[in-house]
């Protein structure tokens, strides 16, 4: 076994309360994390096709050889996979993400992964303390929110001290300081609602998927791990070595600390070591950079209050707007909303654009009390606190409009007649598959692909900081961004292995259908696939293309990431070979969405896409958007607000996408030739005969 | 990225003193058809929506931005607050039914070449269309206190 890995995955089967043992051997070929969990979930779940809530459906809670190690930014992420519950109109077999320390303690008492299997009869917590495994009772657990879970825990397993325990009962049964890393629901999973989230420490969440709902139909609240051991790493020099060569791309590099932030745009390694407490906050609340296991960038942050601690992204963002319109500015309730979404459990990027939505659904006059869609929801407590607790109450405990929101804002939408009339607007802004629009498919178009052609929100920043940010808020300050448009081009043509093509970049309205925006999103989905889900590589450190602290402006992804997995494992990975085996487990997700019963006419994004541009009196639909063209013979940015997509193209645009990927051109399923050049005979063979083998 | 300098008009001239009529009607909450779209800009999370239903409240949005801010640090936690601001001048005259603002606006906000010098300059605009605003009313607000200390007397 190379280094890295424990060599074993826990299996627990719920129904029957068994724990076994899979070898991590037969699984070293995908790497870690999502490779390895879409292997185990191709061969444990018998039936593919059923809900998410069937005790049939199989989760993966997955670390990579990276966990636990001094990998920077590589080290806390936790992959979880199964069917989930959020996807509309097919409940796909997606995939979720968290941070924190869980893999780590997950390696540190060797186990390489969690599988979780069946349903138990009533309310239990697993408690996994190196090799020993329970399945307990969790009658007292049940009712408790996300924090309150966690506490009671700690104090179960440590009995309330921080000082070093011994787990077994002997002298050399292993020491250690840490409190048991916890991944919970709260009362939002515990009645199964599509938009729960599994919860770990302080704002570590795993919202997209509904993976908070899965885990309450399995009746399961919570599970605990700590462990006394160590991740064995191959070449332990190598590594240091290599952590020591990836400072000259962090903020260690040569431009001034006053001066980093703006010439550090785009450079998704390097920054300030304390960009999370580096946002806004109430004026008077000091605030500390935090981050997860091993990371450098720290881009999450403390705050005094203890309120939202941890939370970063949209959980501390999706209410400061109402904040800031009720009380003239950002005050405590920003934090306060963002702990009761933790507490609660709820899947922070669902309630922002329900809140948009709903908001604009009872300014319509729609929806409110005695209106068509009846509610006691309190709309003139909007940017309170108590809006938001009514709120997530609602939807938590199913009552009122909670009891349709609940099923996830897609479903409320069908259910109330809204569904298509709203996302034929935009005012319910779902791009495809039940999943709101993250970034916009008319104008980065390689977010909206991804998406289509995969399970849910990509939520993969890879290109989004080069082709949308940098430029966008450039053009804001009637400014250039520190990376040119030609420049752009030219490292992406270095960087983007095994395509190397210049015109990957060309976001212009003729690019934006063509054979290189096909390859640039091939090159993310196995990229993505590969190095950031499977050896959790963070999607908000990699990839790292330009960076301002590099040599000659270049990141370190290409020749980094490699780096780290060799040094750790004793393996000698190129990075052709990573993206191969990204491109491998690409394929093999599409296989399962395929047994799923995917067809390539499935694959439309909401009609607002292909039918809203620029509304009469703006000049743009949206915010400005500037990304890289080329035009007239010369790379520039250029805005494209305003653009709509062309749906016959969008249709060329996946002709020549399948074509790349070597599927069928007319069903969008592989062919057995393409899965047996990626050694996924078998998958073919199951394919075959379920009539679902592209021609 | 690197920055160019700031160039906003010196002097803005005043613009013609509101009516009461007109401060009333501008400081009303409108109607779902007669709102403001703008947008929050937040580096990761994405853009959203914001819907906007009077002028007050247009402009805690539209000056709410921290520009100070180490704007995209990665990892930061900030966000821009944009709003077509073509759009804005047009929903001052149509929508809010203030057309000496909404010109002052188009005169001496739109021609300037960045988002940000706009609302720079904008805020300045805003500020002193505000004080004439609350001039109106405290002249108002003075009037009928002292009709009523005079009724008291009476």
């Amino acid at each position: 076994m190379s280094g890295g890995y424990t060599g074993k995955i826990l299996r627990i089967n719920l129904t029957d309360k068994s724990v076994s043992t899979l070898d991590t051997k037969d699984y070293e070929e995908y790497g870690g994390g999502h490779g390895m969990g879409s292997a185990i979930f191709w061969d444990l779940c018998e039936d593919k096709t059923v809900s998410g809530f069937d005790p049939g459906n199989v989760i993966t809670i997955m670390s990579s050889p990276l966990s636990g190690t001094l990998t920077p930014a590589a080290s806390g992420r936790t992959e979880v996979q199964g069917i989930g519950v959020q996807g509309y109109p097919t409940e796909w077999f997606t995939r979720s993400n968290f941070g924190g320390r869980f893999c780590g303690q997950m390696k540190f008492a060797g186990w390489d992964g969690i599988v979780v299997e069946g349903a138990a009869d009533k309310p239990v917590w697993v408690d996994i303390r190196d090799d020993d495994v329970q399945i307990k009772d969790a009658e007292g657990l049940w009712g408790l929110d996300t924090t309150e879970v966690q506490e009671e825990i700690w104090r179960i397993v440590q009995g309330g001290t921080s000082e070093w325990r011994s787990l077994g009962g002997g002298r050399d049964s292993g020491r250690t300081t840490q409190r048991p890393a916890v991944l919970t629901i709260g009362r939002a999973g515990e009645t199964m609602s599509r938009t729960a989230a599994l919860i770990h420490d302080a704002g570590n969440g795993a919202g997209q998927g509904g993976f908070g709902g899965v885990f309450g139909s399995k009746n399961l609240k919570a599970i605990s791990v700590i462990g006394t051991g160590g991740v064995e790493v191959a070449d332990p020099a190598a590594l240091m070595d290599a952590r020591l060569w990836a400072n000259q791309y962090a903020v260690a590099g040569s431009i001034a600390d006053d001066d980093f932030a703006p010439q550090s745009m785009g450079s998704m390694f390097g920054g300030n070591p304390a960009s999370g407490a580096a946002g806004y906050a109430p004026a008077d609340q000091p605030k500390a950079p935090m981050g997860c296991l091993g990371c450098h960038k720290n881009c999450r942050a403390r705050f005094q209050s203890a309120a939202s601690n941890g939370s970063s992204c949209v959980d501390y963002f999706f209410y400061h707007v109402y904040d800031q319109a009720a009380h003239g500015g950002y005050t405590q309730a920003i934090l306060d909303a963002a702990d009761l979404l933790q507490r609660y459990g709820i899947n922070s990027y669902q309630v922002e654009a329900m809140i948009i939505w709903l908001n604009h659904l009872y300014q319509e006059g729609v929806l409110g009390k005695g209106k068509e869609i009846d509610t006691e929801l309190d709309f003139t407590k909007l940017g309170e606190v108590s809006f938001v607790e009514q709120l997530l109450d609602m939807i938590a405990e199913k009552y009122d409009i909670g009891e349709d929101l609940h099923e996830g804002i897609a479903l409320a939408a069908v259910k109330w007649g809204r569904y298509e009339q709203d996302t034929k607007t935009g005012i319910l802004p779902i791009q495809a598959w039940g999943y709101v629009q993250h970034y916009d498919a008319r104008t980065e178009v390689e977010w909206g692909y991804g998406s289509l052609v995969g399970d849910r929100d990509i939520n993969e920043h890879d290109f989004n900081t080069l082709v949308y940010w940098a430029p966008s808020i450039a053009s804001l300050f009637g400014a250039q961004p520190a990376c040119s448009a030609p420049l752009l081009a030219e490292i992406m043509e270095e960087k983007l292995t095994p395509y190397n093509d210049p015109m990957m970049m060309d976001y212009s309205d003729e690019g934006i259908y063509s054979e290189s925006m096909a390859k640039l999103v091939a090159w993310h989905r196995h990229y993505t696939r590969y190095y950031k889900q499977s050896l959790a590589f963070c999607d908000w450190a990699y990839g790292d293309f330009f960076n301002a602290f590099g040599p000659d402006n270049r990141g370190l992804t290409g020749e980094g990431e490699d780096k780290f997995f060799n040094a750790v494992t004793g393996q000698s990975q190129t990075f052709e070979e990573g993206m191969e085996k990204g491109r491998k487990i690409w394929n093999l997700d599409r296989a399962i969405w395929i047994l799923q019963g995917r067809e390539r006419d499935q694959e439309v994004f909401t009609d607002y896409n292909y039918e809203v541009g620029a509304v009469p009196g703006y000049t743009t639909y949206e915010v400005p958007y500037v990304v890289p063209a080329f035009e007239n013979g010369e790379w520039t940015y250029k805005s494209v607000s305003g653009r709509m997509l062309d749906r016959d193209k969008v249709e060329d645009w996946k002709t020549k996408f399948y074509t790349l990927e070597g599927w069928d051109t007319s069903t969008g399923w592989p062919t057995r030739a393409t899965l047996e050049d990626l050694g996924l005979g078998h998958v073919a063979d199951t394919l075959e005969e379920a009539g679902k083998l592209g021609a | 990225m690197t920055t160019t300098e700031l160039e906003t008009p010196e002097t803005i001239p005043a613009l013609t003193p509101p009516s009461v009529e007109l401060v009333d009607r501008a400081l009303r909450d409108l109607d779902y058809e007669d709102r403001l779209v703008g947008y929050k800009m937040t580096p990761s999370a994405g853009n959203d929506r914001a819907n906007l239903y009077s002028l007050p409240q247009a402009i805690v949005f539209l000056l709410g931005t921290r520009w100070d801010s180490p704007m995209l640090t990665p990892g930061f936690k900030g966000a821009i607050n944009w709003v077509d601001l073509n759009a804005f001048a047009n929903w001052l005259r149509d929508a809010v039914g203030d057309a000496p603002l909404a010109s002052a606006v188009e005169e001496h906000v739109l021609p300037l070449d960045s988002y940000y010098a706009q609302v720079q300059t904008l805020s300045r605009v805003l500020g002193m269309r505000m004080d004439q605003y609350r001039e109106v009313r405290g002249v108002v607000e003075q009037e009928a206190d002292e009709a009523e200390t005079t009724e008291d007397a009476g």
